[in-house]
């Protein structure tokens, strides 16, 4: 299920003294199987990305092509959005069902599948995101926050994406909640799915992502593995992301005289590294 | 898509208008609305729009606005005048068609109307271009004390307008934000008949209603933890007072009251 984007742009209220370049020039082809870290400051376009990879949004200039269907088709959105699930940022705000099975299966029943098959998937869904059997038959509303959050991911997991985008994904989560939801998003990797993931977290980003694109001002700045992108922590400053806490300390102290190596950015790698250097001292 | 609503839809601007204390310009379109109401005559329209053209070229708003925000009661208008059109009675018929005529007292009844309408939403919109949404509820706040000591909740009434004006942008991103999360999930708002259309509609409402809620119960949280217990013995930080453009603007607006009665009385149309 491979997505090319070629030379997309966005522009919003064009014509209007609001215009405003959103994207531009974005070229970008995601393959099977990543597992892709977003990452950009506030207003740099990454909403607007991830919304045209799920034909919400259509390009004002150039193309998305998700699995061979061009976005822009008329009448292409639900095909799409059967392959590319996006969760936005706080989904717990959009569950509306009497109980947390009805509403998961709000999703896989607009795609008009059968009953059986719905329940199957909702029953997958739900264990998958760690919502308790005897839960099915409540209603969301009574759930924690993050619980809430987990039933409203599942709504989209159910629907069965071969790509999957989450916004934000442990935005406002406790760091126990946080550290379940790295968790899950792992399962939902090792299920097969391509995951996209926007975040403002370097550390989550550098531990969970096997590529990163960081975007600034519209365009993509940096793409690539996460040891390639951590190597310039001076372009990540310049655009106020920062770097992992590991990549930071690696920098400081080359500057004062040490020489690790420039492709290390965890805490283990770097702490090896170290020892190295000072038993050959 | 639903970016193009404009509730309250102010102007900003530093004219004179603009400039007014917001009570004058209630009081100011109360007069406008009562003299249509008494004008008999086109030519008492003719001139309150005379007026209205000149407000609105002193607070240099473009015609461009006013006609926008005539849109939306465009259908009424139609109605009202096709209504008029063919129910008036009156011997001068034109063409007639069963119970349905056509007579020159149809047609201008039906021209009096609509214009009278027209009339009536560009003035009130002069009022809501050229004043914050803030102001206005300052404003009629103070108007309204007077009745508070016969137990009309001045203070609270404004303070109500003023969370639901300040909340219709926020509830608009929101609703924007939900639709996309559901059509993410598949939803289509957009096909089908009304049945299903409506249908369709639940899984945007209930999310909003809980959120309008949740939102609710924060913001009266927030206010009380700032020591909100309603409008005895608490202070503007800018008190409303009348100034002499107020004055004049007094002066003005009476008079073209007292032109439109005269207009009447001498039958002059």
């Amino acid at each position: 299920m491979p997505v090319t984007i070629e030379n997309l742009a966005h522009v919003y209220a064009p014509g209007t003294p609001f215009e405003k370049r959103a994207i531009e020039k974005i070229n970008l082809t995601i393959k099977d199987g990543e597992f892709i870290g977003l990452i950009g400051h506030t207003g740099s376009g990454k909403s607007t990305l991830i919304q045209h990879i799920n034909a919400l949004m259509l390009p004002t200039e150039g193309k998305v092509i998700v699995n061979g269907i061009d976005t822009s088709t008329p009448k292409s959105g639900l095909e799409i959005r059967k392959n590319v699930g996006l969760v936005f940022q706080y989904p717990e705000y959009q569950l509306f069902e009497e109980t947390i099975e009805k509403d998961v299966a709000f999703g896989p029943k607009n795609l008009g599948i059968d009953e059986e098959e719905i329940r199957k998937r909702v029953h997958h869904a739900l264990r998958l995101v760690g919502i308790d059997e005897q839960l099915f038959h409540q209603s969301p509303f009574d759930l924690s926050g993050g619980q809430k959050r987990r039933v409203a991911i599942a709504g989209v997991l159910a629907m069965k994406p071969n790509i999957l985008i989450l916004d934000e994904p442990s935005a406002g989560l406790d760091p126990a909640g946080r550290a379940e939801m790295r968790r899950l998003i792992k399962d939902i990797k090792n299920e097969g799915t391509t995951v996209i993931m926007v975040s403002h977290s370097m550390d989550d980003v550098s531990k969970m992502c096997d590529r990163i694109i960081v975007m600034n001002k519209g365009r993509i700045a940096l793409d690539g593995p996460p040891c390639e992108v951590f190597k310039h922590t001076e372009l990540l400053e310049s655009i106020h992301l920062g770097v992992p806490a590991a990549s930071m300390l690696r920098e400081r102290l080359n500057k004062n005289g040490f020489d690790l190596p420039d492709d290390i950015y965890t805490i283990e790698e770097i702490k090896t590294a170290i020892l190295e250097k000072l038993k050959r001292r | 898509m639903l970016n193009n609503i404009s509730i309250g839809q102010y102007f900003p601007g530093d004219s004179i208008i603009h400039k007014l204390d917001p009570r004058t310009k209630i009081l100011f379109t109360l007069m406008f609305i009562v003299s249509i109401f008494i004008s008999k005559g086109f030519l008492c329209f003719f001139l309150i729009a005379a007026f209205a053209y000149l407000c609105m070229r002193i607070s240099k708003i473009s015609l461009k606005f006013i006609v926008r925000g005539l849109k939306p009661i465009l259908f009424i208008v139609a109605f009202t005048f096709l209504l008029n059109l063919f129910l008036s009675s009156g011997d001068d018929v034109i063409v007639k068609w069963g119970v349905l005529s056509i007579t020159f007292t149809g047609i201008r009844n039906a021209l009096f109307m609509a214009v009278r309408l027209i009339l009536l939403v560009t003035c009130t919109q002069l009022l809501t271009l050229t004043t914050s949404p803030i102001q206005l509820t300052d404003g009629l706040e103070r108007l309204f004390t007077p009745f508070k000591k016969i137990g009309f909740p001045a203070h609270e009434l404004a303070m109500m307008m003023s969370i639901a004006l300040r909340f219709i942008p926020t509830l608009i991103e929101e609703t924007d934000k939900i639709t996309k999360a559901q059509k993410a999930r598949g939803a289509d708002f957009e096909s089908g008949g009304v049945i299903k259309r409506v249908k369709a509609m639940i899984p945007l409402l209930v999310p909003l209603f809980v959120g309008a809620f949740r939102r609710a119960d924060e913001l009266a949280m927030a206010m009380e933890a700032r020591c909100y217990r309603g409008g005895t013995g608490r202070t503007k930080m800018r008190p409303l007072t009348y100034r002499k453009a107020d004055y004049c603007a007094f002066g003005i607006s009476f008079m073209l009251l007292l032109v439109v009665i005269a207009l009447n009385i001498l039958n002059v149309f």
